[in-house]
């Protein structure tokens, strides 16, 4: 059984990374063998010709197979005539004209396989209703695209979103971005911004951990347990662990009723632990459901040493209403 | 003022009272018999491991503090076990293994949404096995103290509860300290030559390869210990 889903779905536990439920069990989204092909869109836009959208969106690809500690690799088959979104068996980034979508400045969709969970097909399309750049430097007014790219090749790889960064509400509505420290936060820097060209620590573990290589799972561990506020479970709790030793920032959330939640990736070491209710964007963002968001920021009152290639062990994080 | 220097003396003094008939050191050595073994308790005052910011990148490219932090091991006190032979009239080479368990603590500040400041901690096993030199100072304080410097380095490894290695790696140490004996026979009269107490000094030196922020950082200790020579 085949569909056709866009953006997101029921996230799997280790990593936020997209997922389903089948035999009543949660499968990770991921493409089951590499190099991922994929064609690139004819059509350019406004400031962009179709060989500077297909360079942009190649640099943003080599950045993530340059990840060591993952296998992913990707591969240009070639230009089309075909749309993003036509469910044609083919992967393909281009444009579309969206203006509906006002806020929307790229989004991914995926074909799947429901019983296995393997992506068949991913499509990008980045949306003319704003301005775009693939000038080295950037260019005033107009959103990076290779930054852009760099995001929803990260979905169209099995990843979802971060909530590593803060973000202030704009008074038109919408928020803006103050800072980020991960790819796939989900509101995007404004025009003319070029920092989201480079993956961060917590981008690189994300797809290790979906895809791991070079080691990943040996050299790395992980952080386990579960949020709990009045005795109960606390479910999209945001958690980040925070690496003495080399300022690494890594997050994930509770992902359960039990408020269960692993942090993987991680590189041995002590590490502080920070939770905080997912307030800072737009919940549906993460998830389809509810979260629990009432309860105070807190950081867990001991520190943990990540085991190389193991698990903490189970940590019970307590947090208090807000 | 006065109160303190009789308390120096009485203490020199019930040394003094246990201390054997008076020995003949090894030609030359200030201190009698080749061998040492000595076992002790060592104390190491609270250091710094360093400090560093959670950041974010920012809009304009600088770094958007999240929240602080700053490291530091507590002190602690450990037992340690020493073996020593004197290689040269005033020299004795050692090898010392000492054990303790200070807790790593960090104290996070400045948090972005005003949580409030906070102590997370875990306690660590520290295991140290150092090699040194010892040299003897050619004069003595007073009667009987024997005054040395030493200096050397070694191996110290941290694990935590679970035995989850912390850190690993090389450390260093500078400093001196007396010993007292407190019963010596005459050479070759019997094996066991020398008996006193050791009390050491030392700045302990954590380089930036076992410290949280790529920095070294120095940490008192004072030890004293019972030895026994040879």
């Amino acid at each position: 059984m085949l569909a056709l889903v866009v953006a997101h779905a029921a996230p799997v536990a280790a990593y936020l990374t997209f997922g389903i439920q089948s035999a009543g069990r949660q499968i990770p989204l991921k493409w089951p063998a590499a190099p991922v092909r994929y064609f690139v869109s004819d059509q350019g836009a406004p400031g962009v010709a179709p060989d500077a959208f297909q360079s942009a969106v190649g640099r943003a690809f080599a950045t993530w197979q340059g990840v060591p500690t993952a296998s992913i690799a990707y591969q240009f088959v070639g230009t089309t005539g075909a749309l993003p979104l036509d469910e044609d068996g083919q992967s393909t980034l281009g444009f579309l004209a969206r203006p509906d979508l006002d806020r929307v400045l790229a989004s991914t969709s995926f074909l799947v396989d429901l019983s296995t969970g393997e992506l068949l097909e991913s499509d990008i399309f980045f949306n003319t209703a704003f301005r775009w750049s693939v000038a080295a430097a950037g260019e005033s007014g107009r959103f990076d695209l290779e930054s852009v790219a760099l995001h929803e090749i990260g979905h169209m790889s099995g990843l979802g979103h971060s909530a590593l960064g803060e973000t202030e509400l704009l008074a038109e509505g919408g928020r803006r971005v103050i800072a980020a420290e991960a790819v796939m936060f989900p509101i995007a820097y404004g025009p003319g911004n070029i920092s989201g060209r480079s993956l961060r620590d917590d981008d690189k573990a994300g797809i290790s951990n979906l895809y791991p290589d070079g080691g990943f799972d040996a050299k790395t561990g992980s952080i386990s347990g579960t949020v709990t506020r009045d005795g109960r479970g606390v479910f999209g709790a945001h958690l980040v662990a925070f690496d003495l030793g080399s300022g690494s920032l890594v997050g994930n959330f509770s992902l359960n009723d039990r408020g269960a939640f692993s942090i993987a990736g991680l590189s041995p070491g002590p590490h502080l632990i920070r939770v905080e209710p997912l307030d800072d964007v737009d919940v549906d963002s993460f998830f389809d459901l509810a979260v629990n968001a009432g309860f105070r920021p807190a950081f867990f009152e001991r520190l943990v040493v990540v085991p190389r290639g193991g698990d903490s062990g189970p940590l019970e994080i307590k947090v208090v209403p807000k | 003022m006065r109160q303190a220097k009789g308390l120096i003396v009485l203490l020199l003094g019930a040394g003094l009272q246990h201390a054997g008939p008076a020995m003949a050191q090894t030609a030359g050595a200030p201190i009698a018999g080749r061998f040492e073994i000595a076992a002790g308790a060592a104390w190491t005052g609270t250091a710094p491991v360093g400090a560093r910011d959670a950041t974010l990148t920012a809009a304009d490219g600088s770094r958007f503090r999240l929240f602080s932090t700053s490291s530091e091991l507590t002190s602690a006190a450990g037992a340690e076990l020493r073996i020593g032979a004197r290689v040269a009239a005033a020299v004795d080479v050692e090898v010392t293994a000492s054990y303790s368990v200070p807790r790593l603590t960090t104290r996070v500040t400045a948090d972005s949404e005003n949580s409030a400041a906070t102590t997370a901690s875990e306690p660590i096993g520290q295991l140290m096995i150092e090699g040194a030199a010892v040299i003897y100072l050619p004069r003595r304080l007073g009667s009987r103290l024997v005054p040395f410097a030493t200096a050397g380095g070694g191996y110290l490894q941290q694990l935590d509860e679970r035995q989850t290695l912390l850190q690993r790696g090389r450390v260093v140490h500078l400093g001196g300290g007396v010993k007292l004996p407190l019963m010596s026979r005459a050479a070759g009269q019997r094996r066991l030559k020398q008996i006193g107490v050791r009390v050491d000094v030392r700045a302990l030196v954590r380089p930036a390869a076992v410290t949280l922020d790529d920095r070294a950082h120095i940490a008192p200790t004072v030890a004293a210990s019972l030895y026994v020579r040879f």
